[in-house]
């Protein structure tokens, strides 16, 4: 016997599920290793590095903003068909993807190398991967509204105890290290900024969210507010990390970050080594950033093939995924595939901003005669 | 399964009482009395044990038979000579039937063509006592009753407003038991409403014995080991239930009234909170929020650390611990699922023996085979140190439906430790949140007011605030009337 309901998902997300799920997928597995390159690049003015990158990412971010608004803020994929014609769209969409898919595949990789480190010596990769894509499938199987509450919860779980860590070893740090300000040339902030704009990945989950946000007259105040956030959470990164290895040190770390942590020493608890315990709760960091890009392929290949669901979609992802993960060989590959692969950061490049850009000329070019979009004005709702 | 029942009353009271008969034959409490008032012939039908003889002896049969002098038609009888307050007329027989095996009265008079009900339902009843499953330490005592109509004027008590609607269903083909939706007119949520009602009318059972078949029948996902539907024992709860718009359904024959929508945070509070300062209360939800992760991962952190992470505890501990363990001859995990399954054992066996025998299982269970475990090297003592505090934890929690369903994720967690270790108990709270943020209650998020957060909500989630600063019903339940006090 069935009784099934009526009642439907109005799929309406308010200014804090747009907040926490910037934040989240931002946030991710960079956080470990940028410090190192970054400090590497300029020493102890880290910190304006990430903030030039983070002012980066604000434009790139407003240019998102201008096109959604532009275009009705339709889906993404609805956006690129509609300027640039079927195919021509459809392949754009599709770049766009398959760009997503790869970063996050690499990330999972190292994501995956740091809890066999840390956590589990004996298990192999494989068996973690597994999982790990599997538990993030299982969300991506939902409905976006689903996503977004697992962010707001989330944000909880990652932001309060890493506030935590960070009061504790900042009675540690010794921040004179910081000291010697804006010593080194311009074009060296610029070399290594690119760093830092590679640490603020995932903010593109805003071409997702934007159609489904109720307030949206208010959500270029939120974006703001998102990036201010996130490049606050990684200066006080920056800044902590020099202040308890210096420079010099910090360089040859692979992973300042949680070496950092591994030197909180709480006296008179029931943990000895914290770097456990935090690894546990950042798997969380990851994990956000992998599920919201994940779910923004699987919703672009359901778009562009018009597949039923995105059930369908994102198991045709899941084996791309793993592989891509499995073929670097160690670590050192993943950052070279990441950062001095050329086809990847030109695909980067074209990805977040020559196309936003062409979306935007495109749109001046032709004339009003745009097909209707899901949301005809700001106000409708 | 439908029956067939010939719908026409007939104007002779007599032919109605012989279909009557071979409908009902074979039946030793239903009762046929035909008798004379003044000129007509008349009958009552009514089932001994479930109908008031009392009131029928003295205010039906005693005027009708001695007092129909003047009486010109049949018609009048009703006005002049029934004195009896609950009264109507059915023009359906089927109608009538069902009314007397509630215990109600059916008369016919000749020359009607219809048949009057006379509420004389009059059962054996327990009176009002305490709620049993939800004792408070300050608060009401009375808890609902197995009679729905005593279970409505329970909660009729606490809302002495015209806008309180108390609509009457009956479910089940064979068993038409009666089922009472209450709710606040002008602070119901609409859309629960309806969905409630489109939900208990596709119900097509032939019986329910207790408000839980109603609530499996109609919940959202029922392939969660979580309650998305809240029962209490205590008017109160749904009185303060109804003032935040949601609804209640009262089922005949269950001293347990549901409530719907419930979120997983309605699930934690209990009505103390409430009565007690908001200081107090406040920190009280503070330890549940805490106990219930204790409970949910204490055994599995204890297999992750032993068989994965030992370097994370003090060295001086995991010594100790290990050398608490020598004689074991079972891995970590085997001997936390030994132990979690004694202690399910345990609590199941004191629910269902007589209390003072329970009290002995518990002495018996806990101390002697707990004690005698540890000595013969079965398990460590670490161990029952953790399924004691399990076990405590768990009982903080005021609702023992999510207790059980946390008993569910406890094992999983087990598992996913001895797998994946401290990553495992991760990626189990992850499934266990994903689950969570998915399923819904008519439509309300299971997890609000934690997501889809607003400010004036969360003053009653992890902390109470003060009942002054409480000025607002719930957001997240969407109610029509929004302001609880100016």
């Amino acid at each position: 016997m069935e009784v099934k309901g009526i009642i439907k998902d109005k799929k309406i997300i308010g200014d804090f599920g747009l907040f926490t799920t910037l934040v989240v997928s931002i946030v991710g597995i960079g956080i470990f290793s940028s410090p190192r390159d970054i400090i590497d690049k300029v020493g102890s003015d880290a910190w304006i590095v990430v903030l030039i990158g983070g002012s980066i990412i604000f434009l790139l971010l407003w240019l998102i903003y201008m096109v959604m608004k532009k275009n009705d803020f339709q889906d993404f994929t609805n956006i690129l068909q509609n300027n640039f014609g079927k195919i021509v769209g459809g392949a754009f969409a599709i770049i766009f993807a398959v760009y997503s898919i790869f970063i996050i595949s690499l990330g999972m990789r190292e994501f995956v190398e740091v809890i066999k480190l840390f956590l589990l010596r004996k298990t192999p990769s494989e068996f973690i991967l597994m999982i790990t894509i599997l538990t993030g499938t299982y969300l991506v199987r939902g409905e976006i509204g689903d996503l977004v509450k697992f962010n707001e919860v989330s944000f909880w779980i990652m932001f309060v105890p890493a506030i935590a860590v960070f009061i504790l070893v900042a009675i540690n740090a010794d921040f004179t290290n910081l000291l010697p300000v804006l010593n080194n040339k311009p074009s060296q902030y610029f070399s290594a900024s690119k760093y830092a704009i590679y640490s603020f990945g995932g903010f593109e989950i805003a071409y997702l969210i934007l159609p489904y946000v109720k307030n949206k007259k208010n959500s270029h105040r939120v974006l703001r507010k998102s990036i201010m956030f996130v490049s606050a959470f990684y200066i006080i990164v920056m800044i902590l990390v020099l202040g308890v290895f210096s420079k010099s040190q910090s360089r040859i770390l692979l992973w300042p970050t949680i070496s950092m942590i591994r030197s909180l020493y709480i006296p008179g608890t029931f943990v000895e080594r914290w770097e456990g315990i935090v690894m546990a709760l950042w798997i969380f960091f990851y994990f956000t950033t992998f599920v919201n890009s994940y779910f923004f392929s699987s919703e672009i290949i359901k778009n562009v093939f018009k597949l039923k669901d995105i059930k369908l979609s994102s198991l045709l992802i899941m084996p791309f995924i793993f592989i891509i993960a499995l073929y670097p060989e160690n670590i050192a590959e993943i950052y070279s595939l990441h950062f001095k692969n050329t086809p990847v950061v030109v695909t980067s490049i074209f990805v977040f901003v020559i196309l936003p850009i062409l979306v935007l000329l495109m749109g001046k070019v032709k004339s009003k005669g745009r097909s209707k979009g899901r949301w005809k004005t700001t106000n409708e709702i | 399964m439908k029956e067939q029942i010939n719908d026409d009353i007939k104007p002779e009271a007599e032919k109605n009482i012989e279909y009557l008969k071979e409908l009902l034959k074979d039946n030793s409490d239903v009762i046929f009395r035909t008798f004379n008032v003044g000129v007509w012939r008349a009958a009552i039908v009514y089932i001994d044990g479930m109908a008031d003889k009392l009131l029928l002896d003295h205010y039906v049969l005693e005027p009708l038979m001695l007092c129909s002098k003047g009486i010109e038609k049949s018609e009048q009888i009703k006005d002049n000579i029934l004195s009896v307050t609950d009264m109507r007329e059915v023009v359906k027989l089927s109608e009538g039937v069902k009314a007397a095996l509630s215990g109600d009265t059916l008369m016919f008079i000749d020359e009607l063509n219809c048949a009057y009900v006379i509420a004389t339902r009059f059962w054996p009843v327990r009176g009002v006592g305490d709620p049993s499953s939800e004792t408070v330490v300050r608060g009401a005592r009375d808890g609902f009753t197995e009679t729905v109509r005593f279970n409505t004027a329970l909660i009729r008590r606490r809302i002495r407003d015209t806008r309180l609607r108390i609509k009457p269903k009956a479910i089940g083909a064979r068993s038409k038991t009666d089922v009472a939706i209450m709710y606040i007119d002008d602070i119901v949520n609409k859309e629960v409403l309806q969905e409630l009602e489109v939900r208990v009318d596709k119900i097509n059972i032939d019986a329910v014995f207790d408000s839980a078949y109603i609530e499996q029948l109609i919940e959202d996902n029922r392939y969660s080991p979580f309650p998305q539907i809240q029962s209490t024992e205590r008017p109160d709860v749904v009185a303060a239930a109804l003032y935040e718009g949601r609804v209640a359904l009262v089922v005949d024959n269950s001293p347990f009234v549901i409530i719907v929508p419930a979120t997983l945070p309605n699930l934690f509070q209990s009505p103390d909170d409430y009565y007690q300062r908001w200081m107090h209360s406040s920190m009280i939800r503070f330890i549940r929020m805490l106990s219930i992760l204790i409970s949910l991962m204490a055994p599995a952190l204890y297999v992750a650390i032993t068989s994965f992470n030992p370097e994370i505890i003090p060295t001086k501990l995991a010594y100790a611990i290990a050398a608490s363990r020598e004689g074991v001859p079972f891995p970590a995990f085997i001997e936390a699922i030994i132990m979690e399954l004694f202690l399910a054992l345990l609590m199941e066996a004191v629910v269902r023996l007589p209390r003072p025998i329970g009290a002995t299982i518990g002495i018996v269970g806990g101390l002697v085979i707990g004690q005698s475990a540890v000595s013969a090297g079965i398990v460590s003592p670490i161990m029952i140190i953790i399924v004691a505090i399990t076990a405590i934890t768990t009982f903080v929690t005021p609702n023992y439906e999510v207790t059980t369903a946390f008993r569910l994720v406890r094992f999983m967690l087990i598992i996913a430790s001895a797998i994946l270790g401290l990553y495992g108990i991760v990626i189990g709270l992850i499934i266990l949140l994903i689950h969570l943020v998915r399923i819904k209650s008519f439509g309300i998020p299971y997890l609000a007011p934690a997501v889809d957060t607003n400010i004036s909500d969360l003053k009653d989630m992890y902390i109470r605030a003060p009942i002054h600063a409480l000025r607002k019903r719930p957001k997240y339940m969407k109610t029509k009337d929004k302001i609880r006090q100016k």
